[in-house]
């Protein structure tokens, strides 16, 4: 019960902490120039950004342009480089909060960056493209896109692009899912990378898309680090000298020169069958089962605090259970992973993402706990009490049993929900079922394909847990009439 | 909950005028404790059974003896088949409480009170809540266990039975003592009005 408390007291704080001003929070950057790279560099990528940073080649390991580099300047810095697969708008946001040392991910150099992290000398340079449907004939240059919708990352230097002509933006995840909403007419166009849009077109050469127009300025990519890293010295001098040398014309042939092959639907199908369901037998079950272990451990401690007759002990749970069922999951999974790390609290994303979990199914769960108990009649308590049982015997010898039979549904729906929202772990870098669909999505495209099978993997896993259920609740029901 | 007296079980006095609910009606851990120790001493019979419905009549009654006084298994399975026997459920003893009739979930109450050897039985209207052609079932045991001496409390409107069966009969009313004494004098001859009022109520309904 106390532990509990505690965990509810640094989400509090953790909460008062990110609502506390942006200035605040940077004062505390440490000022400190370590001149040296770590010897291990981790470095954050999207991998779902082909033909930049994406899951493909042989063995469906992380590949791209962007890798590619990446790899070449360890090589030549005689660092080693371990990648950190990050959704694009959670990459800054993990940068700050030191889940990796530096964003190797098409980022775009602006002055606002600039200000802000410490941005390598461009690896690459690209102009932007504005994308609209085939048949459209009212958008022709970026000035048309005023009061118009366009699909970008929000985070993205693309979305300033739109918006500065005058469009509305449309978030999305990543840019397979803009041209998406873009072909399904959801929104009117999208402004991306020209490099990007040329593999896309080569990959999907059928697309119901066009490129109308390239952006004025010049973007140039570059890496990102926490500002104050003293990593530039080095990474830059590593840029000039694989530009000088040639690797980065080799590199950049290889993912802009040639033909690509297309798999096709049947054959990314079937080599991510595999990927995907031990992706869920890795990760989406045992995160289920240890988060709901953990949770029932906290729905019962704060059920039984919940029905205290003391008001303090009452009143925490009450709070406890307010706060969980009154903020989103996502928040608190987001609190957990990125805002505890800024109070020196970090975390791995599995146990960060089971801490997240048993937390919520505690709160929900607790209430669960209650009803089921508080339905049992008084005279339960008080049989147990004339053969000489204590509180702690009562619950474990009498209450419990029975309660166990009203609460197996409604805990069912829970077990049931909590396999599907574990998908939302995705988002704090665990790969488990759902992201492991999204990285094979990312450079094929085929979101029917690897979506629909990744719903038919969770569909399985829900209907052993529904027949488990239904065999529960005739056990529990042995001794009641029919 | 009495505000004065005393009562004493064996060797455990309780002098109620020392029992105290504080403030939203909780009582002190220690007073607790004072009437826990008073409950050890006595086996009890509720109106409504309130049998335990996830467990077999001989787990009902072996429940006690096992989990609280810590008597093995084997010896309490034993002397619960025997008190099963003892009010006439031998054959029900594997029975969950929804396979019997109320008379036999009342008897096998009754059985559970008995198991953790009581110095003295409460039985708080053990008949009102049953169909009147299973009340004698339970009187019966009720009658049998009386001349085995056990010592037993029974609050009652079975005026026949208590005049049978009880040495002591006290007619309360509204929480205090109207009338006590031996049962043919309260119930055969009352002294009270209020006493008359409500035996010539009962015994001649209409």
């Amino acid at each position: 019960m106390k532990r509990a408390a505690q965990v509810l007291f640094v989400l509090v704080l953790g909460l008062l902490y990110v609502a506390v001003p942006a200035t605040g929070a940077s004062a505390a950057v440490p000022a400190a120039r370590p001149s040296d790279l770590p010897p291990t560099l981790k470095v954050g990528t999207e991998g779902v950004y082909p033909p930049f940073s994406y899951h493909g080649g042989t063995g469906n390991g992380l590949t791209g342009y962007d890798i590619d580099v990446m790899n070449a300047i360890g090589k030549h810095l005689g660092v080693k480089v371990e990648y950190v697969e990050t959704p694009f708008d959670s990459m800054f946001a993990a940068l700050e909060a030191g889940r990796f040392d530096v964003v190797a991910n098409q980022i775009t150099f602006n002055e606002e960056r600039n200000a802000r992290y410490d941005l390598s000398d461009p690896y690459v340079e690209t102009t932007g493209v504005l994308v609209v449907r085939k048949d459209e004939k009212g958008i022709t240059k970026l000035a048309d896109l005023m009061g118009k919708k366009a699909a970008e990352n929000i985070t993205s230097n693309w979305a300033e692009v739109a918006k500065g002509a005058g469009a509305t933006i449309v978030g999305v995840d990543d840019m397979s899912l803009a041209i998406d909403n873009l072909e399904q007419g959801r929104v009117d166009a999208l402004v991306n990378d020209k490099l990007a849009i040329r593999n896309y077109l080569r990959t999907k050469p059928d697309a119901g898309i066009k490129v109308v127009a390239e952006t004025n300025d010049v973007s140039k990519s570059v890496l990102a680090a926490k500002k104050g890293s003293g990593y530039l010295p080095q990474l830059d001098k590593a840029i000039a000298d694989l530009k000088a040398d040639g690797t980065l014309d080799t590199i950049y042939a290889k993912y802009f020169g040639a033909a690509a092959t297309t798999p096709s639907t049947w054959d990314i199908m079937r080599d991510n069958a595999w990927p995907m369901a031990r992706a869920a037998l890795t990760k989406t079950i045992p995160l289920t089962v240890i988060s709901f272990a953990v949770g029932m451990v906290i729905a019962l401690a704060i059920g039984l605090m919940r029905m205290s007759s003391h008001p303090v002990v009452a009143g925490v749970a009450r709070l406890y259970i307010s706060f969980i069922r009154g903020t989103p999951l996502l928040v608190q999974l987001f609190l957990i992973f990125y805002a505890l790390p800024q109070l020196g609290v970090k975390i791995n994303p599995f146990l960060a993402a089971v801490i997240a979990f048993s937390l919520n199914v505690g709160g929900y769960a607790a209430e669960i706990v209650r009803s089921s108990v508080e339905s049992l009649p008084k005279g339960q308590w008080e049989a147990a009490s004339t053969v000489g049982m204590g509180y702690a015997t009562t619950l474990r010898r009498i209450i419990l049993p029975q309660a166990a039979r009203t609460a197996v549904p409604p805990l069912s729906n829970t077990l049931i929900s909590l396999v599907k929202d574990t998908s939302l772990a995705a988002t704090i870098l665990v790969v488990e079922l759902f992201r492991r669909a999204q990285i094979a999505a990312a450079p094929s495209f085929e979101f029917l394909a690897l979506y629909g099978m990744a719903a038919l993997y969770y569909w399985v896993i829900c209907l052993v847990l529904s027949f488990a259920q239904s065999r529960t609740e005739t056990r529990l029901n042995r001794f009641v009439a029919a | 909950m009495p505000d004065r007296g005393v009562v004493r079980i064996g060797d455990t006095t309780v002098d109620f005028a020392g029992i105290n609910p504080g403030p939203r009606g909780r009582l002190p851990k220690d007073q607790r404790a004072e009437l826990m120790a008073l409950r050890r001493h006595s086996g009890m019979v509720f109106q409504a059974h309130h049998l335990f419905p996830h467990k077999t009549a001989l787990e009902n009654v072996i429940e006690g003896p096992v989990v609280v006084q810590g008597e093995p298994l084997a010896e309490a399975t034993a002397r619960a088949r025997e008190l099963l026997t003892q009010v006439g459920l031998a054959e029900h003893a594997d029975k969950y409480p929804f396979q019997l009739s109320g008379g036999q979930q009342q008897r096998v109450g009754i059985a559970r009170a008995l198991a953790i050897r009581p110095d003295l039985v409460l039985f708080d209207e053990p008949t009102s809540a049953l169909d009147p052609e299973l009340v004698g079932d339970v009187l019966g045991v009720m009658k049998d266990l009386a001349s085995e001496g056990w010592t037993m409390v029974v609050v009652t409107h079975e005026l026949r039975f208590a005049q049978q069966v009880a040495d002591q009969v006290l007619f309360i009313d509204g929480g205090v003592i109207v009338e006590q004494g031996p049962p043919q004098e309260v119930i055969a001859n009352p002294q009270h009005p209020r006493t008359r009022a409500f035996l010539t109520r009962l015994l001649e309904p209409i």
